[in-house]
């Protein structure tokens, strides 16, 4: 009977031998109208989800696009704020270890000396 | 994310899978909550989904895995339908006859509901089943004779009377 479920649903039969076999009794003929009537049944099922349901759904639904924007937008400002926060804290720094005003010349990094007689020689051309 | 292809997908398919859903849990309420999980999923799918083809399955496969989620949350136990509930069922539905065939699907093993219902709700091939239940076509199409065999059988006692039984009962 197989077969005939599987030709009630519109698939393949390769085996038509087993076909002929099974509608020739009456038992697979019942049995094709029942599994009709059992399809026909189930699909009777017009239900509905209720009202609430929708308003429900339409909330969860939009949620995530309209929370996402402001959400990226306070990540990317938050960011910014961490980017300038890093550069002024930088900035002051080097202002305070170079004395704290700006119109000093900064301090020298690398300290060359030069002895007389022994790295230059006043004579020598 | 586009929210109107996403309101589309849900317009197309919501009722179609709250059938499906409320068929397989034997529940109204629940199946709007699966439900709504279910298109939940499929909006945060959208973006990586490209098979447009085969949107009907895509989704079904989700609504399968929603409610094999749903099985592990509350166990075996919470999904066996009671009687009281296949009435809710039946009622809500104005189909008083219905209470059979309720009784009937959840009397089913799982795995014979599900493909069930993946065709005769769902409206899928065995080839679109296969796939979201991880069986061949062949195990499918015996898993939906064997579900429609025993649903005869539950409902008319036995082949005969089955045909005679959902004449008058099942609607």
């Amino acid at each position: 009977m197989a077969v005939l479920s599987a030709l009630v649903d519109g698939e393949e039969v390769n085996d038509l031998a087993l076909l002929a076999e099974a509608l020739s009794v009456a038992e697979g003929r019942d049995a094709i109208l029942d599994f009709v009537r059992l399809r026909a049944a189930v699909r009777a099922d017009q239900s509905r989800p209720r009202a609430a349901f929708y308003e429900k759904v339409r909330s969860v639904l939009e949620a995530p696009s309209g929370r996402s924007a402001p959400r990226v937008l306070r990540r990317i400002a938050a960011a910014v704020v961490l980017v300038l926060a890093t550069a002024g804290l930088v900035d002051l720094g080097w202002r305070l270890r170079d004395g704290g005003s700006a119109e000093q010349p900064p301090r020298p990094t690398r300290v060359l000396r030069f002895e007389p007689g022994v790295d230059w020689h006043a004579n020598v051309r | 994310m586009d929210i109107q292809q996403a309101a589309a997908i849900f317009e197309r398919h919501h009722l179609v899978v709250f059938r499906f859903l409320r068929r397989a849990t034997g529940d109204t309420s629940s199946a709007e909550d699966l439900t709504q999980d279910v298109f939940l999923r499929v909006v945060r799918g959208l973006d990586r989904y490209e098979d447009r083809l085969r949107e009907r399955a895509w989704v079904f496969r989700i609504a399968r895995n929603v409610l094999l989620d749903r099985h592990r949350r509350i166990g075996r136990a919470g999904l066996d339908l009671s009687l009281e509930a296949a009435r809710h069922v039946a009622v809500e539905g104005s189909q008083a006859s219905s209470v059979a065939l309720q009784e009937a699907l959840d009397s089913l093993r799982e795995e014979e509901r599900e493909a069930f219902l993946l065709r005769e709700v769902a409206g899928l091939g065995y080839e679109e089943i296969g796939p979201i239940v991880e069986a061949t076509p062949d195990a499918v199409r015996m898993r939906i004779y064997r579900a429609r065999s025993a649903l005869r059988a539950c409902l008319g006692g036995d082949a005969g009377t089955g045909a005679r039984a959902s004449k008058g009962t099942v609607r």
